[in-house]
């Protein structure tokens, strides 16, 4: 009897000990535990699957610290499976301490991006670059010829100026190249800056060179005018080039995703934004005007949104449906805590909801659709267990109870 | 890794130890570490509200549009520049509660506002947006050729119908009334019982998530750390 009594009545801190045990025995020696992928998280991947390239997710960050576990895995899956498929991501949230976690997962889901595809970007980068070079020896090879034609000894030393701009240019680059897994969106500015140096350098130096030559022959000019002209046009072929395979293998803020940042009031903002994005959002979280980010061109309201994905610990997600989705028919995914998720069911069913994640399962079960192995997926293991802890400790309990109800009532007969 | 990562590292360790400690039983550490969570979250409400509200909303959009207005004269640009001072009244008329019932009567205003809007939007998102679509969406086919769809629909249809019944507290709930209503208490239990299954499950992910950091962020990392350093 005293056993029993104790059943029913195990001390919580042995429970949690136990917890701590199932959690992190699977954890450290991984098991593996196969699971479906259910049709909630099978609809959202397909919502998104689905989307032309260049398409906007607006992402809304509506969790904070105490949901990270659940929500980040989930905002970092959709974000890969984002960029995979060249969408582009607007973040914004309604709770302040939440963005910052959103802000990091899409920039983590950039740079892993970024990272798989660092070989072919430079790859492009040294493309572009032998490209520039076998026109550059060619502009050289016309100086050459036009100073060995008309003997004029000076143009030597002009070709060193311009061999100079020429290194210096492409060591710009490349040391912005070097930088722009840290900085994409200062390499971006620095290239561009480094081109338009050159331009205006290479402008001054023919300027020089003309002035000089011109009185002396006006053929030798025309040559050299013809050689520029020609190297001009190589240098802008180099820097779409650059920019080409910049918009090929990397996502950079700006560009492929922006932060708007936090605004109070969440239900005026989000039906204002049927009407125009800017009405609330003219500045990003940097404080950068929002028609300056070349992203935002043409996106000003829900018709430029494709999905609309909230992250959210609490009824966020019915509230983007309650005005976005009835009001303005934008399709809506969810990614929320497990607490939140029997609460959509009926808006999956009614049709209100493409689809939704639940809890670290259906972040598990996302990564598994996008073929990521993230925290979700290497933490299923430990959740399972978990469970069966608790279901055995539900069946303890209830039979302890059942028997010494049995007892007691033999005893009083 | 970095040392300012790993002494970050180092800190959310501890602080995530301190939380846990609860588990045993109330102490100072855990106490210090809930205050300064509360402190830290408050500080960046505080920061988020002055830049991305007072500066953002206010501050940048009368200066814009008080800059269109001294270079074109246009009136529009004048009344977007000074119709700001409204809602920018009305919040600092919120801060009146601070100085006592004199002058604290003040902040009703704001709140009669903020509770106008609330209520305006709220009723017409949650007919327009919640119930009638829920309605709508129990509008279903009692047959088709789908056995399996036929059973879905039925038992969405029992469900409904029998939960409704069981909030209708006009009668008692003897009779027919009574057996319906029963049945709905059951559905009404089985949701209970989902949402239990889904809150525990979001509770163990949460110790996964604080297990997972202690294990390889904090141990294995400052390992890691310390060998790179060797």
């Amino acid at each position: 009897m005293k056993f029993l009594k104790w059943l029913t009545n195990i001390d919580r801190r042995i429970i949690f000990l136990l917890m701590i045990g199932v959690v992190l025995v699977p954890m450290l020696f991984t098991i593996p535990i196969p699971f479906e992928v259910g049709e909630p998280v099978r609809k959202a991947f397909n919502a998104i699957d689905t989307l032309k390239p260049g398409s906007v997710i607006m992402f809304s960050v509506d969790y904070d610290a105490t949901s990270y576990p659940e929500c980040q895995p989930m905002i970092v899956a959709i974000t890969n499976h984002a960029f995979r498929k060249d969408l582009r991501i607007i973040l914004l949230g309604h709770i302040p301490t939440g963005l910052p976690l959103g802000q990091e997962a899409v920039e983590r889901g950039a740079a892993e991006y970024n990272q798989n595809h660092e070989a072919e970007y430079q790859q492009a980068v040294e493309h572009a670059g032998e490209e520039l070079d076998k026109y550059t020896a060619g502009y050289q090879e016309a100086l050459k010829t036009a100073a060995a034609e008309f003997n004029q000894e000076y143009t030597l030393q002009h070709q060193e100026t311009l061999d100079s701009l020429v290194f210096h240019y492409l060591e710009e680059v490349d040391s912005a190249a070097i930088k722009f897994q840290k900085h994409i969106f200062e390499y971006w500015k620095a290239v561009q800056y480094a081109g338009e140096e050159f331009n205006r350098h290479a402008a001054e130096y023919q300027k020089i060179l003309k002035g000089d030559v011109r009185e002396q022959n006006p053929g030798y000019v025309r040559i050299l005018e013809r050689a520029a002209a020609e190297y001009n046009k190589h240098i802008t072929e180099y820097q779409e080039a650059l920019e080409h395979a910049a918009d090929q293998y990397l996502k950079r803020y700006g560009i492929d995703f922006v932060n708007l940042g936090y605004r109070p009031g969440m239900v005026p903002i989000i039906v204002g934004m049927g009407r125009e994005i800017r009405d609330f959002y003219r500045q990003d979280y940097q404080n950068i005007n929002v028609d300056s980010l070349p992203m935002m061109v043409g996106v000003h309201n829900y018709d430029d949104v494709a999905i609309l994905a909230s992250f959210a610990h609490g009824i966020q997600v019915e509230t983007w449906i309650a005005f976005a989705g009835a009001r303005f028919g934008q399709q809506i995914i969810g990614g929320v805590t497990g607490v939140v998720a029997p609460d959509l069911y009926p808006y999956l069913q009614s049709g209100q909801l493409a689809g939704f994640l639940g809890g670290l399962k259906g972040a598990s079960e996302y990564e598994s659709l996008i073929e990521r192995k993230g925290l979700a997926t290497r933490g299923m293991p430990a959740q399972s267990t978990a469970h069966i802890l608790v279901i055995i400790l539900i069946v303890i309990g209830s039979i302890a109870e059942f028997a010494m109800d049995l007892a007691e009532r033999r005893r009083r007969r | 890794m970095n040392f300012s990562t790993i002494l970050g590292i180092w800190i959310a360790a501890t602080l995530t130890i301190a939380i846990l400690s609860f588990l045993y039983r109330d102490n100072p550490l855990y106490k210090f570490a809930e205050h300064l969570y509360v402190g830290v979250s408050v500080a960046y409400w505080v920061i988020y509200a002055a830049k991305f509200t007072m500066e953002q909303m206010v501050v940048n959009v009368f200066a814009d549009n008080w800059r269109v207005f001294l270079e074109t004269g246009s009136a529009t640009a004048f009344l977007e520049a000074w119709i700001l001072v409204i809602p920018t009244a009305l919040g600092f008329l919120m801060l009146t509660r601070w100085f006592g019932p004199r002058v604290g009567w003040l902040s009703r205003w704001p709140i009669a506002f903020t509770i106008g809007l609330g209520a305006g939007l709220g009723i017409t998102g949650s007919i327009q947006g919640i119930l009638l679509p829920q309605v709508q969406a129990t509008f279903l086919p009692l047959w088709t050729p789908d056995l399996w769809q036929v059973v879905a629909n039925l038992l969405l249809f029992v469900g409904v119908i029998s939960t409704i019944i069981y909030f209708y507290f006009s009668r008692p709930h003897k009779g027919l009334l009574g057996g319906v209503s029963r049945v709905g208490i059951t559905f009404i239990m089985v949701s209970f019982g989902a949402a239990f299954g889904y809150t525990v499950m979001s509770r163990v992910s949460l110790l996964i998530g604080r297990l997972y950091f202690l294990v390889y962020d904090w141990i294995v990392g400052t390992v890691d750390f310390f060998k790179a350093l060797l």
